[in-house]
């Protein structure tokens, strides 16, 4: 291993703390225009409308949600003031900040918020979220009431989370169809020119009036100020030019340093390395419809036979790190229950497991794709392990849209390489919502799951439903519905110049300012 | 000739025909669309189902195909599922990257290229030949996308003369423009410089052998008028031949070159949509590179007359 996560986060830690302390933003230096290269072109800047990440690394900058989620990941307020819950569980009553401008210069009322909902509702990529609404009302300009058809323990989890999250725009945008909404917010930043395939520019909200009930940086909340005068979020795809942008001070900051690169820079006075641990989770989904690994003692021989530090180690260049969690550590609900299934790399036990499963031969096709090279790399770690206990394996690689479309025919695989990123991040319920029904990536039914995913979205009691979760994850390994590999750090890189940059999910420009 | 141009403006038709039917028909039977992109993976059959819907994807195949051609003979290339714009904005917005760059690297190409040959062609099985052959071949071997990386660390970080990427367009300031493109123009012109000397050195040897080359020489005509006017004239159709592909290999090579300088062009503006299945800008795209190869060819046939005398079209 050439640098390993533990060489980058000891050579990195003191720089990081130094230089993104957030501070008192009013300290900060005021004014510059601050460039962001980033690897993924912005396919729309309609949130309700994608599941992208490149998306929302810009228009989180510019659109506000109801509720949102603070640094460590709890709910809390943004463009609600504070909301109530009724004795029954089913009605919510947000009462909203007041004086929030959108950036056509309108004031921003009830009747804005229940048209983005409505909006979300019809259009909404996770409109599921909202099939218990039994009702959204406005009763006056500054109140917003959602009554839920039955009581929901994870409403508020549901919708403020950020994979698809419900952004809040002028009434006006009702009627439009996905993709087609008007980029107009609430945020800090408001779009001033968006060239798909090329950059997004977006400049300093002069109406922005920062959330008193907050002080400095904290997740999507948080007292947001525009310190610099313009963000310029530039697509450079390929990852040696986007190091040598920040090389040269072309870039102030960059996504997705590779880990050769970042060694080279480890060093550099000029700039600071921000990595983000725990950024996405490599994973396969297993099919339980096609054979062989429609029988679980086939799927628990592939399961036993894995070795996932060898896995992570080729599939991330040495940025990883190995846990069984379907969650990332810290998050509220984290457990590493089903640890006993994960990384358990006996060949010899798998081999048993095959021979007791009566496997004869029998064809086992992996699909991943050439569009993310981890991926590709996972599956042709694991397609060679898998050879070793004996097993046929065959592997197919197409595009990512390729991919897409095969992953919904049963007929044509039995491990789909895959990663989630944003899911795991926001909570359980939206992650693993994948493995139960209707989603049903593994195509059988399991009623076992089912019941636990029910009791853990309604159960009132926190603590209940993180029990809940634990056994939802050993289930998930019990009946291998899913292979998690590990969790891959992805590098940030930052030019000293920038201050109050902290990493995050998703960068945030607001309290980020240029030094001289 | 004006007959002959009109003659062979008209009998490319069917071949654009022919180009926007294949691509159609290909690109709506390999699997994913574009429904399934925004969705992404772990949507269900119901919400791609209705994106779809909301995309107009859902209507058969032939209704969609027949729409597409009658709003294409209104000069309607339909509206990019992904981009938000109408595909003819697009390609507008974008053209000028590329043809700056592919214009800017064919001026390279034939002003080193061409010299280059017929100075090794002239200085055969010398030391001079054996560089030109060599760098000839260099730059045909090397991946355009590893010299452009090298020339990024070079020129970019190390000597600090040039950016790493973007673009400048030519309103806002020439020489700006042109340092946003020389890079990418370099690394897209090797590989053509390489094959360019390399055919004009072959062409010239051969004519140099000819006996109305012996015969000018003979006859006491000076040398540089013998290779200028008697030897040049006759490689130049080959070779210009040759240019004539080139340029469009140019156009294909800009969808690496223009990634990895981060060019917004056409080059990326059709990889981005092949990957996100934007059907609408894929297919005006390859309409109008067709249609520019086809015009391509057109002149090359028109400066053949020029150049050589024996040819004569609309007789």
């Amino acid at each position: 291993m050439a640098l390993t996560r533990r060489d980058l986060l000891a050579g990195t830690a003191g720089v990081v703390a130094l230089g993104t302390t957030a501070g008192p933003a009013a300290a900060q230096r005021r004014g510059g225009d601050l460039v962001f290269g980033q690897e993924a072109s912005v396919p729309t800047l309609d949130m309700h409308f994608s599941t992208s990440i490149a998306s929302r690394n810009t228009a989180l900058n510019m659109y506000e949600m109801l509720v949102t989620r603070n640094e460590q990941n709890a709910v809390v307020p943004d463009l609600a003031e504070t909301w109530e819950v009724s004795a029954d569980q089913r009605t919510y009553t947000f009462s909203l900040r007041r004086g929030v401008k959108f950036h056509n210069g309108k004031e921003m009322t009830s009747a804005d918020v229940l048209a983005s909902w409505q909006r979300y509702q019809r259009v909404g990529l996770q409109r599921r979220i909202l099939d218990a609404v039994e009702r959204l009302e406005a009763p006056d300009a500054n109140t917003f009431v959602v009554r839920l058809k039955e009581q929901q323990a994870t409403f508020l989890d549901n919708i403020s989370a950020f994979t698809t999250p419900i952004t809040i725009h002028p009434a006006e945008e009702r009627d439009k169809e996905g993709g087609k909404l008007e980029p107009i917010g609430t945020g800090p930043f408001r779009l001033e020119e968006f060239v798909a395939d090329s950059h997004v520019l977006i400049r300093r909200f002069d109406g922005y009036v920062p959330n008193p009930n907050h002080r400095g940086t904290d997740g999507f909340a948080g007292h947001k100020q525009a310190l610099v005068d313009s963000v310029r979020l530039r697509l450079v795809r390929e990852p040696g030019a986007r190091v040598a942008g920040l090389e040269t001070g072309e870039l102030h900051i960059v996504e997705d340093v590779p880990t050769q690169a970042a060694k080279r820079l480890k060093d550099h006075a000029e700039i600071q390395l921000l990595p983000l641990r725990h950024w996405w989770l490599h994973a396969a989904w297993v099919n339980h419809a096609r054979g062989p690994t429609d029988r679980l003692l086939v799927r628990r021989a592939i399961q036993t036979a894995l070795d996932m530090e060898a896995i992570m180690e080729i599939a991330t260049d040495g940025s990883y790190d190995l846990q069984p969690g379907l969650q990332y550590p810290g998050n509220p609900y984290y457990t590493d229950a089903g640890k006993q299934y994960y990384n358990v790399n006996d060949p010899a036990r798998a081999k048993a497991l095959l021979k007791e499963a009566g496997y004869n031969g029998e064809e086992l096709v992996i699909i991943t794709n050439s569009s993310y090279a981890s991926m590709y790399n996972a599956a042709v770690v694991v397609t060679e392990q898998l050879r070793g206990i004996g097993m046929k394996v065959r592997m197919d690689v197409f595009d990512w849209a390729t991919a897409i479309a095969r992953r919904r025919d049963r007929t044509t695989w039995n491990l789909w390489f895959t990663g989630q990123g944003t899911g795991p991040s926001v909570g359980p319920f939206t992650a693993l919502i994948d493995v139960v029904s209707p989603q049903l990536n593994q195509f059988v039914p399991d009623p076992e799951l089912d019941r636990i995913y029910a009791e853990l979205v309604s159960d009132p009691d926190e603590a209940a439903r993180k029990r809940h979760f634990a056994r939802f994850q050993e289930r998930v390994y019990e009946q291998v519905h899913f292979l998690k590999f590990g969790d891959l750090t992805k590098i940030q890189a930052a030019r000293r110049i920038v201050q109050g940059f902290r990493p995050y999910r998703i960068p945030r420009f607001w309290n980020v300012s240029l030094g001289a | 000739m004006l007959r002959f141009a009109a003659a062979r403006l008209l009998a490319s038709l069917p071949v654009l025909v022919l180009v926007s039917l294949v691509s159609f028909s290909v690109m709506h039977l390999i699997p994913g669309d574009p429904a399934s992109v925004i969705a992404g993976p772990a949507a269900t059959n119901q919400e791609i189902e209705q994106i779809r819907r909301s995309l107009g994807l859902d209507r058969p195949f032939l209704e969609q195909m027949a729409a597409w051609y009658w709003n294409v003979l209104q000069g309607d290339l339909g509206r990019s599922i992904l981009l938000g714009t109408s595909v003819w904005q697009a390609l507008v917005d974008r053209l000028p990257v590329t043809g700056s760059l592919a214009v800017l690297a064919l001026v390279m190409t034939v002003a080193i290229g061409v010299p280059a040959g017929v100075l090794a062609a002239l200085r055969a099985n010398s030391a001079v030949d054996a560089a030109v052959t060599g760098f000839a071949l260099l730059g045909v071997s090397v991946p355009s996308f590893w010299l452009a990386l090298m020339l990024i660390v070079l020129f970019s970080v190390i000597l600090e003369w040039l950016p790493t990427g973007g673009y400048v367009p030519l309103s806002a300031s020439p020489v700006d423009w042109f340092r946003s493109l020389l890079m990418p123009s370099v690394s897209l012109a090797l590989l053509q410089i390489g094959l360019l000397a390399r055919i004009t050195r072959a062409t010239m040897l051969e004519v140099l052998r000819q006996d109305y080359v012996r015969t000018a020489r003979a006859k006491g005509l000076p040398r540089a008028m013998v290779i200028g006017k008697h030897a040049l004239k006759n490689v130049m159709v080959p070779v210009i031949t040759v240019i004539g592909i080139s340029f469009g290999l140019l156009l294909s090579g800009s969808i690496v070159i223009e990634t990895v300088y981060s060019l917004p062009g056409i080059g990326r503006l059709v990889a981005t949509s092949i990957f996100g299945r934007d059907y609408p800008v894929i297919q005006g795209t390859l309409l109008l590179t067709a249609t520019m190869l086809v015009l391509l060819n057109l002149v090359v046939d028109l400066l053949y007359a020029a150049i050589d005398p024996r040819v004569r079209y609309g007789r």
